[in-house]
């Protein structure tokens, strides 16, 4: 049969190779298809493992992955839990390398010019041993551009500590690198751990990183330190590999994103080739119908003449296939010599490549090709052999079309029947602004003391800060803890800045860094509403058993702490009882309710002043700080202690 | 016990919306060793009576037996065996496998049997033999006569040694004196080798040659007898249900 089969290919010589020319192109479509899917899954593996210092597995402390960025100093691993973790890893024989990382958010400033930084610390253990120098820095070629630095230049780093305070260094920019990801080029920066720990003042990391020799045995000794750490601190470690969703997710969307993809085109190939099979089957049946029919009447049977089609594409399809097999490496090959570089989607750099196949996928794919076009084939013929040799049934196909849908649009015109009150004109809610500002500090000239109690999951902290202000201008110094006595912060003329003892300048505090902490630089120093925000009536409430005028007050600069704020303004005293910050978008992501005390000003008159201030954090509740202003004096203060000339000699 | 069998068979058509009655209450019975001809014009019911004894369709109603045993409970694969042991089959126009040699077209159905290859070739062999094509043996049928192909047709019809050889116009497609051959091959075949022969035609040279001719017009047996003197039965043809229906 089967040389029947080979002889009957000879029929149409022109439709057999028509016929072969297509199922060689499906196959060679689908292994060049599937060898691109695994030079990018090597490359992307490549980036996430090395380029983006992810390494082959991550050890974080329980809940890390999902709670780091939020929670650095609750979920980073302590000084002991480093210990304990390398001692046990080290000691596997296959790691290739332990080492320890850090990741974090700030501000890289050079000059008046600052940019957002997405930072690795890497300590010195890794196989790049560049950033072992104290504080030199590696910054992305477009981070580098956004802050108009050259190597060498010296650039400061601005970041909330781990126990939410802001803080800075100075570095040096030493070299360039690539984060490898386009999503991160423009904000890439590594340092040194031991910098990046001084950032954010810690001794603590982010997760350690392990290192093997076969990336293909990720998974077992993924397991078998999973295991070990639960044996030695119960509960405490999460261990992860470069593939899983939260580390690799450049690589897990992407692949997802492609294998997707596959599967579509690999059906699209399917359905063509499958076509294309049952298309000649069924034009070789056609021309061979009398041929059939003796052959049934000789006694063949339905079963023999479908396997003698079958054998035939099967014939067609494993030529291909042998042909499909050889010009996929004549092109691989060629793709070697020519040294062609491609870009991935979402990585920066350009890679070469480079495809190959394993000779097991290779056949394995098409195998399951060949056999899927010989089954396309006999089911053909059957089909083929049941329309001309069967009886024939007439199938009339009868579709019943659904129609009538009745879609009543029942507009609820409801009528704002509430009858409002006459609103409030602009000049009015600006007289109102200024009286609270001026019962927050905002205006005048005086001096007091603010303890800011902050508290989270991981624990609270106590700052006392000494506030001297002069008509929205302000100096902040930290009186206690002692560790951080004598930083400064300069509010002059709607600028921020910030300086600590042994910092080389001052730094500029852009509207984003005024927010780190519960209660943000801003905050501690006060603000003027009636100044930087246009008021807008939103009605009335009551809030805290006061009947409140809801103000909207957008920001009128874009240099100013809130985007927005919500603002509740006692209708009687005409003094703020509660704001919501919101962000650009329009979200509040935190409140802040005010008590009031009364103090004497310069005149000796009694005016209200705020007490307490307590912020909440919307989005976690359980984060929170309260402001306590004591010893609120009127003083006589100079411009020049507001000068930014004489802050750093302070 | 007659070797074909036929009662009261009906077969019915449908074109489009009409509906043909190709064979109307048919019976009929064939004997071992006949060699019989189908006549009857276009249309008359001869492909289909032919079809039905060589197991290639049902009958709609009656009841077709070949040795004895009726068809009509056989499945699918019993059919097919029963086709490929006891009838042999022969077309209007040959209907060989254009890829084939004379040789392999012949051996063609001996492979839906277990036989060795010497056995197939020895087979083959007293085929090709028999009809006259020993030499032509490795010829492909472009390369062959009218005639020759047809023989063999013939041959491949025989190699399984059936008892029953169905033929449908056989010298339809034929001049004359090829026309004449077969018929001499068949009637020599059926002589020699007790090979029982019924065949549709309108052929008068092969009407002459046959010892008994059934008639059919619109479905039915009009007509039956010896061709020459249609005096009493003829040998090994009879009508079952009537005389004449």
């Amino acid at each position: 049969m089967l040389g029947l089969a080979a002889k009957n290919l000879r029929r149409d010589r022109r439709r057999t190779v028509a016929t072969i020319v297509t199922m060689t192109v499906g196959m060679l479509a689908i292994l060049v298809f599937l060898a691109w899917v695994e030079f990018v899954e090597r490359s992307l593996a490549q980036v996430v493992i090395e380029d983006q210092a992810n390494g082959h597995i991550q050890i974080y402390r329980k809940g890390g992955p999902n709670n780091l960025s939020a929670f650095p100093a609750q979920y980073s691993i302590t000084r002991d839990d480093q210990f304990l973790v390398s001692r046990f890893v080290r000691e596997m024989s296959a790691v290739r390398n332990v080492s320890y990382d850090m990741t974090g958010v700030g501000m890289v400033q050079h000059g008046t010019r600052s940019s957002i930084f997405l930072a690795t610390g890497v300590d010195s253990a890794t196989r790049r041993g560049r950033e072992s120098d104290a504080d030199r820095v590696r910054l992305t070629a477009q981070l580098a551009d956004l802050i108009g630095a050259r190597r060498g230049a010296d650039i400061q780093l601005v970041g909330a500590t781990y126990g939410n305070r802001m803080n800075a260094v100075d570095a040096t920019f030493a070299d360039e690198f690539s984060t490898g990801t386009e999503a991160t080029e423009d904000k890439g920066l590594k340092m040194p751990l031991s910098l990046m720990q001084a950032l954010y003042d810690t001794d603590s990391v982010s997760r350690v990183i392990v290192r093997i020799g076969d990336r293909a045995d990720t998974d077992r000794i993924r397991d078998v330190i999973a295991a070990g750490l639960e044996q030695r601190a119960p509960g405490r470690f999460e261990v992860t590999t470069w593939s899983s969703p939260r580390v690799g997710q450049l690589y897990t969307s992407f692949m997802g994103f492609f294998q997707m993809l596959f599967l579509f085109t690999g059906t699209v190939i399917a359905l063509i080739a499958g076509t294309t099979v049952q298309h000649a089957v069924r034009m070789n049946f056609d021309d061979r119908i009398k041929e059939i029919a003796t052959m049934r009447a000789i006694g063949f049977s339905r079963a023999r003449l479908v396997l003698l089609f079958a054998q035939e594409t099967l014939l067609c399809a494993a030529f291909a296939a042998m042909l499909s097999i050889a010009l996929t490496g004549c092109l691989f090959a060629l793709l070697d010599v020519l040294h062609v570089t491609t870009t991935l989607p979402r990585v920066a750099l350009p890679v070469t490549l480079s495809l190959a196949l394993p000779w097991v996928h290779s056949i394995g794919v098409v195998g399951l090709s060949v056999a899927l076009v010989a089954g396309s084939g006999a089911f053909a013929a059957t089909r083929c052999m049941r329309r001309t040799m069967g009886a024939a049934r007439d199938r009339s196909l009868a579709r019943a079309l659904m129609g009538g849908a009745v879609a009543v649009a029942c507009v609820l015109l409801v009528p704002t029947g509430e009858t409002r009150a006459a609103e409030p004109d602009t000049a009015t809610m600006t007289r109102w602004l200024n009286r609270a500002d001026l019962a927050r500090g905002g205006a005048g000239t005086w001096n007091w003391t603010v303890r800011v109690h902050s508290s989270e999951p991981s624990g609270g902290t106590d700052t006392t800060y000494m506030v001297a202000v002069r008509d929205g201008d302000a100096l902040v110094r930290t009186i206690e803890p002692k560790r951080y006595q004598n930083e400064r912060i300069l509010i002059a003329a709607r600028a921020m800045w910030y300086v600590k003892p042994g910092l080389r300048r001052p730094i500029s505090v852009s509207p984003q860094q005024r927010l780190v902490g519960e209660a943000s630089n801003g905050d501690i120093a006060a603000t003027q509403y009636a100044r930087d925000y246009l008021p807008e009536y939103a009605g009335e409430t009551r809030v805290e058993g006061h009947d409140c005028y809801r103000l909207r007050l957008n920001a009128t600069r874009n240099d100013v702490t809130y985007a927005g704020i919500v603002y509740y303004v006692d209708r009687r005293t005409q003094l703020g009882v509660k704001a919501e910050f919101m962000t650009p978008s329009g979200e509040i992501f935190k409140t802040a309710t005010f008590d009031y005390q009364t103090v004497r000003d310069a005149d000796g008159k009694e005016s209200p002043f705020v007490s307490a201030m307590t912020i909440v954090n919307t989005n976690f509740p359980d984060r929170m700080s309260r402001l306590e202003y004591s010893e609120v004096r009127p003083a006589s203060l100079p411009a020049s202690l507001f000068s930014l000339a004489n802050f750093t000699s302070m | 016990m007659p070797l074909v069998e036929l009662k009261s068979v009906t077969k019915t058509y449908r074109l489009g919306e009409v509906t043909v009655n190709a064979l109307d209450d048919v019976s009929l019975s064939i004997d071992e060793g006949a060699f019989t001809a189908l006549t009857g014009p276009s249309g008359s019911g001869k492909t289909t009576l032919l079809n039905l004894i060589g197991c290639l369709d049902r009958p709609d109603t009656g009841v077709v037996l070949i040795d004895g045993r009726p068809t009509g409970n056989l499945g699918e694969n019993q059919l097919d065996h029963l086709r490929s042991r006891v009838a042999g089959m022969i077309f209007q126009s040959f209907n060989l496998v254009p890829v084939l040699t004379a040789r392999e077209n012949v051996e063609l159905p001996l492979h839906l049997h277990p036989l060795s290859r010497a056995e197939r070739a020895a087979r083959v062999d007293d085929a090709l033999a028999s009809v006259g094509l020993t030499r032509w043996a490795d010829f492909q049928p472009d390369r062959m006569s009218g005639g020759q192909r047809q023989r063999v047709a013939v041959a491949r019809a025989l190699v399984m040694k059936p008892r029953l050889i169905l033929a449908d116009e056989p010298t339809a497609s034929l001049d004359t004196a090829n026309a004449v051959a077969l018929v001499d091959l068949m009637r020599q075949l059926n002589q020699e080798q007790r090979v029982t022969f019924l065949f549709s035609t309108h052929d008068d040279r092969l009407l002459r040659s046959v010892s008994e001719v059934v008639e059919l017009r619109d479905g039915r047996i009009v007509n039956m007898g010896a061709t020459k003197d249609r005096a009493g039965a003829p040998h090994g043809l009879r009508c079952i249900s009537a005389e004449v229906q």
